[in-house]
């Protein structure tokens, strides 16, 4: 007779990695399964001239065409394309970037690590579209604080409300010259500014942050290349019993048992698990109010003149900062809802698409220009829309023959609207500031190149139209949860894995109160 | 690390062509497109002789680095195009045949469409298109190059080119 675990497990991200951190803590016997290998980061990585590569940095031709991350470098990071498919309609192309390694995406995260407030929790009080989240900013303060520490997230506090402070390693860098000029700009602008807040270490992964811990409680048992298939129920309780799950290199079917089971597959994943299952959508809602945030990269190229020629003064290029969201907060804008943020940076060196030019005055504008440039590029806020959502692709399946995704997200009226804003305030600060504008645009990168995918599991009061309840546990079934992204209900312009680690560690201490009282 | 290098140079073989991991390459290998030349495939001999034309004239040797001839880049694009989806294999097949027509009134007159201004879209007529393609890929597969790397190598102690690269997982 196997095992019957405490609490099962399915993912080993953000998500699943805190979720194991703190049930294992508090005496749960929890089972992980994560669909991809173990590595060794240190072992997995090896430094290489790009020369020495078979293809120069340019990677294999057609082996990512939706990963525009992926480089020749990266390429064995990311997940298999081929092996794990998904479909959208040709007209609306739609960019899924996945990594299938135990650590998940938090081996390769940008890092940025931003509260979100009530502008997004309460976002409908605020303008009146969508819906509220069923948990207010106060009701994660807490974990927010717990969870800040342990991923070790510098900042500095400014006492902004729409991304609250938190409990930060102070940012004491000073800004280059050039930056303190933008800065300038923007103050003059009244438009905010402040340092990166960005989790830090050589590392800053589950696979370093949460697994050791788990795993040095004796309470977590960690499977790889478990690609699960469904989830298992008891017809007769109505609560999930386990899953079914296939073994990624023999293709052997196994099944696990466990008292509860929480998902943190990813928030596509998870939401497709769901719909193979059959579970956890009385409401319908299921797949539904898919969204993520919106980027213009290089919004703004711009150029610092003093920079020109190899010429810059010592402090004047380097380093960069964060706008948060400044638009309809206290005022309304006239051509669009919700806000978004900017990235920005200085030091880089514009690349040859920019020039109008080739052969030797070419060489000559890029000399020039090299370490001289300033760019921004914008986040902002996707509104969540019950348009926009997955469903099981019944006609085609993976490589271990699992039902795929059918993926649809448009951008809409109010996301263009946003981001024809975002270049015209980026030109004016630029221009403020004393910078040469090389080049400028609106242009958005299709849905799901953020690698910001949110919502189709959302949170909500009313289990008519929400598939989970204020702690990330199914309306239908008191021992499912959802803990990932997919649980989103808005998403703001933050980047949201610091909220997705808050949220877990609620979701998990919540999961273990009501096991002790039986009512799971 | 001195001694390796004596050695290398003493078997005639490059620092840069020898395998990058210290620890574990015991016997010293180097990549075949450091001794040997990449064969034609795509391009027919007419084309290819254009396609090499054109990326000379797009990124030529300047300031003492080597140009897209010089790093080899036309035979490597070459061995890329013939791997690449049937789109870009078109766009560029179409692309030089419309080059070897435009380059008898001048290169200048063949190359007019690299004078619009940038878009982020970038040009829509395909001729246009595979101009702005051309030059994007012959730069950077000339920067990328061994003979890109070598001749930085004397100008900067930084280490050009080099990245942190993932093995396969298995």
């Amino acid at each position: 007779m196997k095992t019957e675990y405490d609490v099962l497990i399915i993912g080993s991200g953000a998500s699943g990695g805190m979720a194991a951190h703190t049930l294992t803590r508090l005496g749960a016997k929890c089972i992980m399964l994560d669909a991809g290998p173990m590595i060794d980061p240190d072992k997995q990585r090896v430094l290489r001239p790009v020369a020495d590569l078979p293809y120069r940095g340019f990677g294999k031709p057609g082996r990512f065409p939706h990963v525009t991350q992926a480089n020749e470098f990266s390429a064995n990071m990311w997940a298999d394309e081929k092996q794990n498919p998904y479909t959208y309609d040709p007209g609306n192309p739609y960019y899924w970037v996945r990594i299938r390694l135990v650590g998940g995406k938090t081996l390769a995260w940008g890092r940025a690590s931003w509260r979100l407030s009530d502008y997004e929790f309460k976002c409908k009080d605020h303008d009146g579209f969508g819906d509220n989240w069923p948990i207010a900013y106060k009701d994660l303060v807490p974990f927010y604080d717990r969870v800040e520490p342990l991923f070790r997230v510098s900042g500095r506090k400014e006492g902004f409300e729409q991304i609250p402070d938190g409990v930060l390693l102070p940012d004491e860098s000073r800004d280059s010259l050039c930056v303190q000029r933008f800065l300038a700009s923007c103050k003059k602008h009244e438009v905010p500014t402040t340092k990166q807040r960005r989790s830090t270490g050589t590392l800053a992964s589950s696979l370093n942050l949460l697994l050791p811990d788990a795993i040095a409680t004796g309470n977590l048992t960690l499977v790889p290349n478990a690609v699960v298939r469904e989830l298992s129920r008891d017809k007769a309780t109505g609560k999930v019993t386990g899953a079914h799950f296939v073994d990624r290199v023999s293709k052997r079917e196994f099944h696990v048992k466990a008292k509860a089971v929480v998902l943190g597959a990813s928030c596509l994943e998870s939401t497709r698990i769901l719909l193979n299952s059959k579970l956890a959508n009385s409401s319908g809602v299921l797949g539904h109010y898919l969204f993520d945030q919106f980027y213009v990269k290089n919004v703004v190229q711009a150029i610092v003149p003093e920079a020109r020629g190899g010429n810059a003064p010592r402090n004047l290029m380097g380093g960069g900062g964060y706008i948060p969201r400044f638009r309809n907060l206290k005022s309304k804008s006239k051509d669009f809802i919700r806000g978004y943020a900017y990235d920005f940076g200085s030091g880089n060196t514009p690349g040859p698409q920019y020039y109008s030019s080739y052969g030797e005055k070419l060489w000559k504008q890029m000399a020039d220009s090299q370490g001289a440039g300033f760019s921004l590029t914008t986040m902002g806020e996707v509104l969540p829309r019950f348009e926009s959502f997955v469903r099981i692709n019944r006609m085609k399946t993976d490589a271990w023959g699992i039902p795929v995704l059918h993926i649809q997200q448009k951008y809409t009226a109010n996301e263009f609207a946003m981001a024809k804003d975002s270049m015209n305030t980026a030109e004016e600060l630029c221009k403020d500031a004393g910078f040469e504008i090389l080049a400028k645009h609106w242009e958005m990168v299709p849905p799901g190149e953020s690698i910001h995918e949110l919502g189709t599991c959302r949170m909500g009061s009313d289990p008519k139209t929400s598939v989970l309840n204020q702690f990330n546990q199914t309306h239908d079934h008191k021992n499912l949860f959802v803990v990932d992204g997919s649980s989103f209900v808005s998403g703001g312009a933050q980047n949201p894995t610091l909220t997705i680690l808050a949220l877990t560690l609620r979701a998990s201490e919540y999961l273990i109160e009501q096991a002790k009282k039986n009512n799971l | 690390m001195q001694r390796r290098s004596i050695l290398y140079s003493m078997l005639g073989l490059a620092p840069a062509a020898m395998g990058w991991q210290s620890s574990d390459a015991q016997i010293p290998t180097t990549a075949a497109e450091a001794v040997s030349m990449g064969l034609p495939k795509f391009f027919s001999a007419p084309e290819m002789e254009a396609f090499a034309e054109l990326g000379q004239t797009l990124i030529p040797p300047f300031d003492g680095r080597p140009g897209a001839k010089e790093a080899e880049a036309p035979e490597f694009l070459d061995f890329l195009l013939g791997q690449s989806p049937n789109e870009i294999q078109v766009l560029y097949k179409q692309g030089i045949a419309t080059y070897l027509l435009r380059r008898k009134a001048g290169v200048d007159a063949a190359l007019k469409e690299l004078s619009e201004p940038w878009t982020y879209a970038g040009p829509s007529a395909p001729y246009a298109k595979f101009l702005q393609a051309a030059k994007l890929a012959f730069h950077q597969a000339t920067i990328n190059s061994r003979q890109w790397a070598e001749a930085m190598s004397t100008r900067s102690r930084s280490a050009a080119g080099i990245g942190s690269y993932w093995l396969p997982v298995e």
